[in-house]
């Protein structure tokens, strides 16, 4: 009898009773059988003596598996491997459940040509697999070793096929920038599928080409929103193109500009209706509702809107630049123009509007655009932002409740705006702007003389502090990160 | 005193994360009113957290011990992590007189150990006055037979339950609820014999562990039947096996006892730290490896959870210190004695292979049947992940199954296809993974 068929014999009269069921243990196998035999007491006594003895046995008797192959070994890593406190910064980094701090660490790593820690790569695959923002980064520190363990788990197997698809995208877009690009013509325009069309102008990418601008144009009367829009978007790239003239004509009708006998005086103009093209243009809410209060909130719209896309180089030529234009401009309508210019600048990259408007736009307005001005920021600008938002935490500590809070919010992108620059702002220049940063964000500790006398000599409002100490934790993490990944 | 390392600090963090919170905090801009004392060592500082006032956070060195004013019930909290990282981390810490909020709460320290010290002392002079006390031997002696006899009349009624189970059968066992297993362990809970009254409280689970429940039952069943007889020949038996016998049932085993037992000097290398949280104790295991004699202890520690665990064995490092092994047939258990230098980088860890665990196993399952996993450290062992089971190979090309799947994508990551050394138990089924030595560096699973 098998040591097996032996065990499975006292099992099944366990389960069955020894009232129902008899065993004898003096034939078990081998030794068990006779140390067995000497039990004595009742058979169920005995079974349970017999089966620890056959227990012990067979598990003191196992055997390991014998002639396992060696796996392969895996191919040398590609990228450099991390130092102790540069993997200590990533794995906090990762502790975190935001994205933003993991993100930046991630886009650090990859920039530098760094590996992600071993320790890590199991929950970065899992960060991979569950969010598509993170995914494109997470795969640029994977390295050998990452894209070799994913290759092993069937949730993470799609995540490598889709690394490799993107190196062959890559490549493959590389091969081909020094081609035009294939204009489709008006009657293959008009064959084409919506999806097809919208892939058609998204492929075009942020610099068309002027001869476009036909199919643009057309584009604009497509039944398909998505399309209309895009077009949209790439036409206001084109300075010369009709639509842009269309839309500086609305500036002009929208924009007041008076010439006094000493100054200019520039102002909103009290227009109750747009040209009949404003709508196929994106300027849709020529029927918006709101009637009676609403008619200055739409003005201001349109009037953005159109200031957004008339090129800046008009202003220069009608007003003379971004100080004569702001100085110019009626106090209650500045803040409206300011927006409208503030975005033509960003779009436009600006340098000299984007620095006078960096000056006197609304906290909430520079916010929303700081977030997409490319970086690095040229040095002056990033002072200028600096010194907007030192002020700014000034005020807002003197300001009642209600009015704070409107400000705590932009005020924290605009630090995180600032905190993204530092870190892509190379070199000296980057650790003084994040000394003053942090500087700025330790005024909120009362426990500091100095940010006592920062804010004015008393406690900041705890929204404020709250906001602040926040601004700050992040930051203190992304400077460990930039010095500790490089 | 001398500074703490940060590693020091960070074993005395609750999880990960309150280590990760900690990290944070240590940024000299959090705090303010910072002060140091040498003698008896403490630290305090005021935390400015999400709350309007800051924090007072304390913390008394010798102990060590924690207040801090946060809501958190965390322990200790991120804020007192955060402190002692700050110190850890060189922060100058003026010495001066204790601040208002931290002398109370030190002051009552300070009583509470003298106090205690003074008990110790009183006990002391009991014993050495010999008259009267609560050393008094006579008494000591009546006490424990007392005990002898409680848990033997137990273990009778244990041997007469096990074999009335067997008697009637284990179908429909399934289907008896938790009570039927319950009763049971209360009596020797009753009859002081807690540690048979865990073994059988963690049998209810077994019986809804899928197909074979039968066959593990009846394994659990014989291994508490040899106990409760072995425990009726407990004078008969070698004393080595008798201390095991009396441990497995629970009886407690003091102190001074084990610190009796010879000491084991060597340089001790911690390879793993595993924590567990039970219903009303957190257990830490720590895995230690002796450089000389390639021996393998485990070094258990308990805490409420929340309160901080031992930390002055941190993985990754090797300490020359003594050791003393609980009294058993295969002694594992230690308990760390005195140390004879500062811990310094574990370095290289020595192990042994495939085939000579399982030996190992034997013959320990043949001084101690009750034997269930032996600590042990394998080298140069390579994981062979297969659809059927992950392996682990060693050179000569034998294999043992990996168990504790929830760790085995990190034990690939960090080891991939290399040869390394790994920590943990040597099971009847495989291989339970708790640390791995990988290009010289000791990480924790």
């Amino acid at each position: 009898v098998s040591p097996e068929l032996a065990w499975n014999d006292l099992v099944t009269t366990a389960v069955l009773g020894t009232d129902r069921r008899s065993v004898e243990v003096a034939a078990l196998p081998g030794s068990v059988g006779s140390a067995a035999g000497r039990l004595t007491g009742d058979p169920a006594e005995t079974l349970l003596g017999a089966a620890a003895l056959m227990l012990a046995r067979d598990r003191a008797a196992a055997m390991p598996r014998r002639a396992v192959a060696a796996p392969d070994a895996l191919p040398a890593e590609e990228l450099r491997a991390m130092g102790p406190a540069a993997e200590a910064a990533f794995t906090d980094a990762l502790q975190e459940p935001m994205h933003d701090l993991l993100l930046e660490a991630l886009a650090l790593a990859a920039r530098a040509g760094l590996a992600a820690p071993r320790r890590c790569l199991p929950r970065l695959l899992e960060r991979a697999v569950a969010s598509k923002e993170l995914r494109p980064l997470i795969l640029a520190v994977l390295g050998v070793r990452g894209r070799w363990l994913a290759a092993q788990n069937p949730n993470w197997t799609t995540l490598v096929a889709e690394a490799s698809a993107a190196d062959h995208e890559g490549q493959a877009g590389h091969q081909g920038t020094g081609e035009p690009h294939a204009v489709p013509s008006a009657e293959d325009w008009a064959a084409l599928s919506g999806p097809r069309r919208l892939a058609t102008l998204r492929a075009i990418g942020s610099a068309p080409d002027a001869g476009l601008e036909a199919l643009l144009e057309r584009a604009l009367d497509d039944p398909r929103a998505d399309v209309r829009d895009r077009a949209r978007t790439l036409l206001a790239r084109l300075p010369e193109s009709a639509y842009v003239g269309r839309m500086t004509a609305r500036a002009d009708l929208l924009v007041h500009v008076r010439r006094r006998l000493l100054r200019t005086e520039v102002s909103l103009a009290d227009v109750d209706r747009l040209d009949q093209f404003a709508g196929r243009d994106g300027i849709d809410d020529q029927h918006a509702n709101p009637p009676s209060r609403a008619a200055r909130a739409r003005i201001e719209r349109w009037a953005v809107r159109a200031l957004e896309i008339t090129p800046l180089r008009h202003w220069d030529e009608r007003l003379g630049g971004p100080e004569a234009a702001l100085g110019a401009t009626r106090a209650e309508d500045r803040d409206v123009l300011a927006r409208g210019w503030l975005r033509a600048a960003s779009t436009q990259e600006n340098q000299s509007w984007l620095l006078a408007l960096a000056r006197i736009a609304p906290i909430r307005e520079l916010a929303i655009v700081s977030g997409s001005v490319r970086r690095p920021w040229p040095g002056e600008l990033t002072s200028v932002i600096l010194t907007r938002v030192t002020s700014e935490v000034h005020r807002a500590a003197q300001a009642p409740d209600a009015q704070r809070k409107l400000v705590v919010v932009p005020l924290n992108a605009l630090i995180d705006s600032l905190a993204s620059n530092a870190s892509a702002t190379p070199g000296p220049a980057s650790s003084r702007l994040t000394e003053a940063l942090l500087g700025l964000a330790n005024a909120a500790t009362p426990a500091s003389p100095a940010g006592n006398a920062a804010a004015g000599g008393g406690p900041l409002p705890s929204d404020l502090e709250r906001a602040l100490r926040t601004a700050h934790d992040h930051l203190s993490q992304r400077v460990r990160l930039n010095r500790e990944i490089s | 005193v001398d500074r703490w390392s940060a590693e020091q600090v960070l074993a005395l963090a609750p999880d990960a994360s309150s280590a990760a919170a900690g990290r944070k905090q240590a940024a000299p801009s959090f705090w303010s009113g910072l002060g140091a004392r040498d003698e008896p060592a403490a630290l305090w500082g005021l935390c400015q957290g999400s709350g309007k006032a800051p924090y007072q956070v304390v913390v008394d060195l010798t102990g060590p011990a924690f207040r801090c004013s946060c809501p958190s019930r965390k322990f200790p909290c991120k804020h007192a992590v955060g402190l002692l990282l700050l110190w850890a981390g060189g922060a100058v810490i003026g010495e001066g007189s204790v601040a208002p909020f931290a002398a109370d709460w030190l002051e009552s320290r300070l009583e509470r150990v003298e106090k205690s010290r003074a008990r110790e002392a009183a006990a002391e002079e009991g014993t050495a006055g010999e008259q009267r006390g609560p050393r008094d031997p006579a008494a000591a002696a009546r006490r424990a037979s007392d005990r002898r006899a409680g848990v033997s009349s137990g273990l009778r009624d244990l041997e007469n339950w096990l074999a009335d189970q067997v008697r009637s059968g284990f179908a429909g066992l399934d289907r008896a609820g938790y009570g039927h297993f319950d009763r049971m362990a209360a009596r020797m809970v009753d009859a002081q014999a807690p540690g048979v009254a865990s073994a059988l409280r963690s049998l209810p689970a077994l019986l809804h562990s899928g197909d074979g429940w039968h066959g593990r039952l009846l394994a659990e069943f014989a291994r508490l039947q040899l106990l409760a007889k072995a425990h009726g020949r407990l004078d008969a038996l070698p004393p080595a096996l008798a201390a095991t016998v009396r441990s497995r049932v629970g009886y407690p085993v003091s102190r001074e006892d084990v610190l009796a037992t010879p000491a084991q000097r060597d340089s001790w290398a911690v390879v793993a730290v595993r924590d567990r949280a039970n219903d009303r104790l957190v257990e830490r295991r720590c895995w230690l490896v002796g450089e000389r004699n390639g021996r393998v202890a485990v070094v258990l520690s308990f805490a409420p959870p929340g309160r901080p665990l031992e930390s002055s064995l941190v993985p990754g490092t090797r300490v020359e210190a003594d050791l003393h092994f609980y009294p058993a047939a295969v002694p594992t258990r230690a308990m760390l004695g005195e140390r004879h230098a500062e811990a310094e980088p574990a370095g290289a860890v020595p192990g042994i292979d495939i085939g000579a665990a399982a030996g190992r196993f034997g013959d320990a399952l043949a001084a101690d049947p009750w034997t269930t996993s032996l600590p042990t450290v394998l080298t140069g062992v390579q994981l062979v992940p297969t659809a059927e089971a992950w392996l682990l190979r060693d050179r000569s090309g034998a294999a043992v199954r990996l168990l504790g799947a929830d760790r085995n994508w990190l034990l690939l990551a960090i080891a991939g296809a290399d040869a390394v050394t790994v920590c943990g138990d040597w099971r009847h089924d495989g291989f339970d993974v708790s640390g791995v030595v990988a290009d010289g560096e000791v990480a924790a699973l």
